[in-house]
């Protein structure tokens, strides 16, 4: 109806202060005066409910805190994206009037990720599990091969031992040759002087070289002699085997 | 009908039964009053409950409708007035952005060539006549324009703040509970009438569980700027201390108490994290 | 807060007060210092900067530079033994002892399959994927006192941890997740809000896969013939009663293991959960099926 009608309560007698809740509502009325009153009342209703909401907030924050999508209608390039849509719908379910297909990865997006997965994953689980298996074959090999040339080598330990040890031996008797020889030439040399002269004398050097070199003479003699022997046996050997035949 | 049994009935002052019953009562009949039961999720230990009792809107006389339970660590915590003041800085201090500004030196007009020889004249030595030094020179370090004082008060400091608060308004006869806020008329007098005949402090906040407020309580709070209504959600230390009264429904007290107690025995590491603007 | 005397007298005292208003209430005192500059004797003068040098000109050194001469932050040459350590696995530790503890006050369900979401639910474990960690370690300290039987799936597992949990006649499991799998597990909540399907757990890389590969660390790739040969080659080791799985009344729980591609337990790659409507939607199409499948 045109009129606004509102009930009168006991309790209030006081009068109503607003001028369209007319009571009086008998009286004969003009119906431009009617509409204004529709007009006015409904505009005050309308006020009056948008009043109703006391949460002083934004439209999207009380839609969000009502369990509403926040915005309807796209309001900024970001609402434009599927990963907001997604959001909405994960958030609101089906009431965010949001088609649930743009929760799965398109085409594209499939083809990506198996590019992706084909470069960062290249190996299978098997493929992996066996060249972790070779690698530790490989490594096995090689210690064991390395440890064989230990045992091998320390087979021969004793040998190298008497054989560094005989090396030694002899270059020491060689040194100590050498110097008895040269302790005896200078022993000669002095006795054949007869009186106290210092080895590092003139006419002790020029005895020394001269002893020296008779001594080596002899020796060169005592060599040749030896080989000559040599020679001579060897051809004798040759002469019975010769003879034998 | 119903009015004139209500008349009948208040000259014995007993209270009517609430229509929509939501709490199993062992023994509801006209004589008594509803004193409920409560299942409490996070029973009190070692301290009792305080007792309020649910108030009606319907007339401008008060009448008792029945006895509630409140949890005593919401609204029985020490009233801790020094957490109290810190939520209110920090209500007045976060949203601020200070406006004074104050020119530098080079910012001021003028003051771009030297005033006067470096040596000679007896006078001492400067550059520029805007120095801050000078009389009509520069700000040092003065308030530069948009300077915001946001910062977040710890998560467990806005907690008590509240329970404080709650604690404080019931010690001092300042917290009633009411069943609904239906109240009989829109008119702004019948509410002006009850807050006064019923000795509320000037300032009423009145808190209703939802955000969508009934329609007669609305319009008669519209016209009054001293009563405000305000949604659960919207509940904070500085409106509580800035009305004198505060209503809290039967549900909203409910609602109020549950959230307080169940972050109070939750992870709350969430909370206590820094705080990170503009989270999507 | 405080006793409840304490509460209780101040709340009695607040009654015979005046009403608590914005005019009327203060902060402990110290919460303010004062921003002025000392001015005076004692406040002033040089304010506390010292003579002359970088101090009272405000012109300091950068940290660390000692005038000069070669600076301790930089003296130290590489040293090849941590060569990579930014790009190393980490697996953040969580003892057996901690894990009792949870199971103690109840923070953990062990009527279900025990994963790295469940204890991180429980409060007493966090860790970051974007800091290299890969999931949880579970150590050994308080393996002499464990006593609870579950089903666990952690992430590295010694071998003492393993004798202790199936000495209880549990199950453990060590499993691989990649790091996008394992933000999924740390918040599946908010994964769900985010509307995206169930994405595939990945395999682990060739430098982890001799790890859940083999039946000694109860890896989830290993083969479970060897794994049981290997229960009873810890029971003789550690000296303990083989508990027999098959007569368990909680045998199926016992024995529920994640699909190497699954991340959460009964829900599969490929599947959209939706919390406001409680309803999971499965895809139809073929090629997105297969691609989840694979």
């Amino acid at each position: 109806m045109n009129l606004y009608f509102r009930p009168k309560l006991l309790q209030s007698r006081l009068t109503s202060v607003f001028r369209s809740a007319t009571t009086v509502s008998e009286v004969v009325q003009n119906e431009q005066v009617d509409i204004d009153d529709t007009e006015n009342s409904l505009a005050r209703e309308a006020e009056i409910e948008k009043k109703r909401n006391i949460s002083r907030l934004s439209a999207a924050h009380y839609n969000v805190i009502n369990g509403r999508r926040p915005y309807k209608e796209p309001m900024a390039l970001p609402h434009l994206t599927v990963k907001y849509n997604r959001k909405m719908y994960g958030k609101y379910g089906a009431a965010s009037g949001v088609n649930p297909n743009i929760c799965w990865p398109s085409k594209l997006d499939i083809e990506e990720k198996q590019e992706y997965e084909a470069v960062a994953y290249p190996f299978t689980i098997k493929e992996m599990m066996t060249m972790v298996a070779e690698k530790r074959e490989q490594e096995r090999l090689k210690t064991q091969q390395r440890d064989n040339e230990i045992a091998a080598k320390f087979a021969k330990l004793g040998q190298w031992k008497k054989e560094l040890k005989e090396k030694i031996a002899k270059k020491e008797a060689e040194v100590e040759a050498a110097k008895l020889k040269k302790e005896r030439l200078i022993e000669e040399v002095r006795r054949h002087f007869g009186f106290t002269l210092d080895p590092r004398d003139e006419r002790f050097q020029e005895m020394l070289a001269k002893r020296e070199k008779e001594q080596k003479k002899r020796e060169k003699q005592a060599r040749l002699e030896a080989r000559e022997k040599l020679m001579i046996a060897k051809l004798q050997q040759k002469k019975v085997e010769g003879v034998s035949e | 009908m119903t009015s004139i049994l209500i008349k009948a009935l208040k000259s014995i002052y007993i209270s009517v039964p609430s229509q929509n019953a939501k709490f199993a009562t062992s023994a509801i009949c006209s004589n008594t009053l509803s004193i409920t039961n409560k299942e409490w999720k996070y029973p009190p230990t070692f301290t009792k409950p305080r007792e309020v009792w649910i108030e009606n809107l319907d007339t401008i006389e008060e009448k008792k409708l029945g006895l509630f339970e409140l949890h005593p660590t919401v609204y029985g915590a020490t009233p801790r007035i020094d957490i109290i003041h810190r939520n209110v800085i920090w209500q007045r201090k976060y949203r601020w952005v200070s406006w004074a500004h104050t020119k530098t030196r080079a910012e001021v007009r003028g003051g771009g060539r030297k005033p006067w020889p470096q040596k000679g004249l007896g006078k001492a030595r400067h550059g520029s006549i805007r120095s801050p030094l000078f009389r009509g020179g520069g700000v040092i370090h003065g308030p530069r324009a948009g300077n915001t004082h946001f910062f977040m008060l710890p998560f467990h400091l806005r907690l008590y703040g509240l329970t404080s608060t709650l604690s404080a308004k019931l010690a001092q006869d300042d917290l009633h509970v009411v069943k609904d806020l239906d109240i009989p008329s829109d008119n702004s007098e019948y509410l002006a009438e009850l807050i006064l005949s019923r000795n509320w402090g000037p300032s009423v906040l009145i808190v209703d569980d939802t955000d969508y407020a009934p329609r007669n309580i609305t319009v008669a709070t519209g016209n009054l700027p001293h009563v405000n209504l305000m949604p659960v959600y919207g509940l904070n230390v500085y409106s509580m201390l800035k009305h004198d009264t505060l209503i809290l429904t039967q549900s909203a007290a409910e609602k109020i108490e549950d959230r307080i107690l169940q972050l109070l025995h939750s992870d709350t590491r969430k909370q206590q994290a820094k705080f990170k603007l503009d989270q999507v | 807060m405080g006793s409840r005397q304490i509460t209780e007298k101040a709340l009695t005292m607040l009654r015979s007060l005046p009403r608590v208003s914005l005019g009327n209430i203060r902060d402990n005192p110290g919460y303010k210092k004062n921003p002025k500059r000392g001015r005076g004797q004692h406040g002033g003068d040089k304010h506390g900067a010292g003579n002359k040098g970088s101090g009272q000109r405000q012109n300091y050194m950068r940290l660390g530079y000692e005038t000069g001469n070669n600076p301790f932050y930089l003296r130290m040459p590489h040293e090849h033994y941590y060569k990579g350590h930014h790009l190393r696995r980490q697996y953040p530790p969580f003892s057996l002892h901690e894990l009792q503890l949870i199971i103690d006050k109840d923070r953990l369900d062990i009527s279900k399959p025990i994963d790295i979401a469940s204890i991180v639910k429980s409060g007493m474990y966090n860790f970051t994927p974007d800091e290299k960690h890969f999931g949880i370690n579970l150590t050994d300290v308080g393996a002499d006192c464990f006593a609870a039987k579950i089903n666990i799936e952690v992430q590295w597992a010694s071998e003492q941890v393993i004798a202790a949990i199936e000495k209880m006649g549990g199950v453990i499991t060590t499993a691989y997740y990649d790091p996008h799998s394992l933000y999924l597990l740390r918040d599946p909540k908010k994964f769900f809000e985010s509307g995206q399907s169930i994405p595939r757990r990945m395999i682990p890389p060739p430098d982890a896969i001799e790890y859940y590969t083999s039946a000694k660390s109860r890896g989830y790739l290993a083969d479970p013939e060897e794994i049981s040969k290997d229960r009873l080659r810890l029971a003789q080791k550690y000296g303990y009663e083989l508990h027999v799985l098959e007569d368990d009344p909680n045998y199926e729980m016992l024995c529920e293991r994640k699909d190497p591609r699954q991340i959460f337990y009964g829900l599969e790659p490929g599947w959209v959960i939706n919390l406001k409507d409680q309803c999971i939607l499965k895809p139809k199409d073929s090629e997105l099926q297969r691609f989840f499948a694979s």
